[in-house]
């Protein structure tokens, strides 16, 4: 693995690859997705969601709204109270990564929406590539919704236990600061 | 599009199209209406061109955010995977999350 990559960078690609062989019942990487995802690795790991997930939030809304700092205000509004409607006060840690991922990936599909409808008069190609980009987002909203269904389903949250009570950012400041805590966390595992 | 130079003639506006997969010469001749044509066709031409730099920006734009969203996207995937095996689960071919026979039989 190269050198050049982070301890969080690597701990995420670790996760990748032993998920993989756990699936398929390889023992050692059951072993060690447990180690991973428990304790500090895993409030570490979820907490690299929740710096990722407010990075793609953020970008979309600049995209979106640019400089319209009192619509970027209405917007972040909204998503609040999606996060409260689909239960995020409640929720464990898993469970809110993944209302955060729904609330992210509506923002994706409204945005692509918007351009979709802002686009007027353009030509074939133009006409199919805001199509597709409507299909793909409405696919990966799709799954976000599914997975959190399945989770809620199967009561993963009771029978595995993310011990912490994870923040996930809602300001450049925050994101930085757990930014920060997170890899001084990471430091202190290896 | 070009200027054809013919011979005793001088030069000469053509204009090249597809038709049904085939392509078609047009003939415009010469004068003040084939240069007309021709302007008109440089016009068209860098319209394409800005329409599809613009189309490129965007899609550069969809990319950056794309390449965003899937990072966090793979991540919960990743991580909802990995505790829903812990809790005794897999997948069945991509599909749906089954219970392990092992923990059907506990």
């Amino acid at each position: 693995m190269s050198e050049s990559m982070t301890k969080p960078d690597r701990a995420t690609n670790d996760l990748f690859g032993n998920v993989r062989k756990a699936n398929s019942g390889d023992q050692n990487a059951i072993a060690a997705l447990r180690t991973e995802l428990d304790g500090a690795n895993g409030n570490a790991i979820i907490g690299v969601c929740g710096d990722l997930a407010f990075q793609a939030e953020e970008s979309l809304l600049v995209a979106m709204l640019g400089e319209q700092e009192g619509a970027k205000t209405c917007v972040r509004e909204k998503m609040k109270q999606m996060r409260k409607e689909l239960g995020r006060d409640e929720s464990s840690a898993l469970e809110r990564i993944l209302i955060e991922r729904i609330v992210a990936t509506w923002l994706d599909l409204h945005f692509a929406e918007l351009v979709c409808n802002q686009w007027q008069g353009g030509s074939i190609p133009e006409a199919k590539y805001k199509q597709h980009r409507i299909d793909r987002s409405h696919k990966r909203h799709l799954s976000a919704i599914k997975v959190l269904a399945t989770v809620r389903k199967m009561g993963l949250s009771m029978m595995v236990d993310i011990k912490a009570a994870i923040h996930i950012p809602q300001t450049p400041q925050e994101s930085m600061e757990s930014q920060a805590n997170r890899f001084a966390a990471v430091e202190r595992w290896n | 599009m070009a200027w054809e130079n013919r011979t005793g003639v001088g030069l000469y506006y053509t204009r090249s199209r597809r038709v049904n997969g085939r392509i078609v010469r047009e003939y415009i001749g010469q004068g003040p209406i084939a240069e007309l044509a021709h302007q008109t066709d440089i016009e068209k031409r860098l319209e394409r061109e800005a329409e599809r730099k613009a189309i490129e920006a965007v899609q550069r734009r969809d990319a950056e955010l794309d390449r965003k969203l899937d990072s966090f996207v793979e991540l919960s995937n990743a991580v909802t995977s990995g505790l829903l095996i812990l809790a005794g689960y897999h997948q069945h071919k991509r599909g749906n999350w089954r219970m392990s026979n092992e923990r059907v039989n506990d």
